[in-house]
C-alpha cells in the first residue's frame, strides 16, 4: 500500500477551511488520523466512500480533492 | 502557516496490537512446543486451545476499550492490513497442515508423531499458533512498511 498515482489537495483544503487539524478532519470523516496522514503523504488511495466523505466535509466535489497524477 | 502539517505518525492501535500479539504468539508457541509436542499432556493442550479460541475476543475487547477512550481507532486502511494478515494466517496454516500430512506419510517422521497419542493434536495446535504469529507479524510489518 505504498505509493499511489492519486494526488490530493487535502492539506491545502484543510488550510482553507479555518486551519482544520488532521484530527478534526479524521473525526469528521470517521477515520483515524493515521489515515489522513497517509492520504496527505500520497501513501494511500482512499475508497470511493471515503473520498466522497472528505469532499463533502470540505463542501467541494471529489474531483476538487483528488486527481490522477500518474 | 499554522495549519497542522504533521507527518509524525504514532503507531495505530492495529499495529501496536499486532506487535504485542506476535510476541505473545511466539511465547505461546514455545510453551506449546514443550507441553503439547515434546512432552504432551491433556490439560496444557486444552488451555492452549482455549487461549486460541478466545484470541479473537481479546482483540475485540481491547479495541472496544480503547475506542471508548479515544474514538475511532480503525477504518478501511486498517481493514486492508488485517486482510493481509488473514491471508498470511491462512497460507501458513495450510502449509503447516500439508507438512504434517506429508510427515505422517513418511515412515521416519511418522514414528515420533505417533509415539504419543496427544502429539498429533498438539502439533496441529502448534501450527495454528505459528500461523497466528505469522499473521500478526505480517500485519505489524505492513503497518511499519506503509509508514516509511
Amino acid at each position: 500500500m505504498t505509493g499511489t498515482p492519486i494526488a490530493n489537495e487535502i492539506r491545502r483544503l484543510r488550510f482553507d477551511h479555518g486551519e482544520m487539524t488532521q484530527q478534526a478532519l479524521a473525526d469528521a470523516c470517521s477515520v483515524t488520523r493515521q489515515t489522513i496522514i497517509a492520504l496527505e503523504a500520497g501513501r494511500y488511495a482512499p475508497s470511493l466512500e471515503l473520498a466522497f466523505r472528505i469532499a463533502r466535509t470540505f463542501g467541494v466535489g471529489v474531483e476538487d480533492v483528488f486527481r490522477w497524477a500518474a | 502557516m499554522a495549519v497542522e502539517n504533521s507527518c509524525i505518525e504514532t503507531p495505530a492501535f492495529g499495529e501496536r496490537y499486532a506487535r504485542n500479539d506476535a510476541i505473545g504468539a511466539a511465547c505461546l508457541a514455545m510453551w506449546t512446543l514443550m507441553v503439547a509436542v515434546i512432552a504432551p499432556s491433556p490439560f496444557p493442550l486444552m488451555s492452549v486451545a482455549g487461549v486460541l479460541f478466545l484470541s479473537h475476543w481479546f482483540r475485540r475487547r481491547a479495541l472496544n476499550d480503547a475506542q471508548l477512550r479515544r474514538g475511532v481507532l480503525e477504518d478501511e486502511r486498517d481493514a486492508a492490513f488485517l486482510a493481509h494478515g488473514d491471508r498470511v494466517f491462512r497460507s501458513t496454516a495450510s502449509v503447516w497442515a500439508l507438512a504434517l500430512a506429508a510427515a505422517l506419510a513418511v515412515p521416519v517422521a511418522r514414528g515420533p508423531l505417533l509415539a504419543e497419542h496427544l502429539r498429533r493434536p498438539g502439533t496441529l495446535v502448534l501450527g495454528l499458533i505459528v500461523a497466528n504469529f505469522a499473521g500478526q507479524a505480517a500485519v505489524a510489518f505492513a503497518y511499519a512498511r506503509a509508514r516509511r
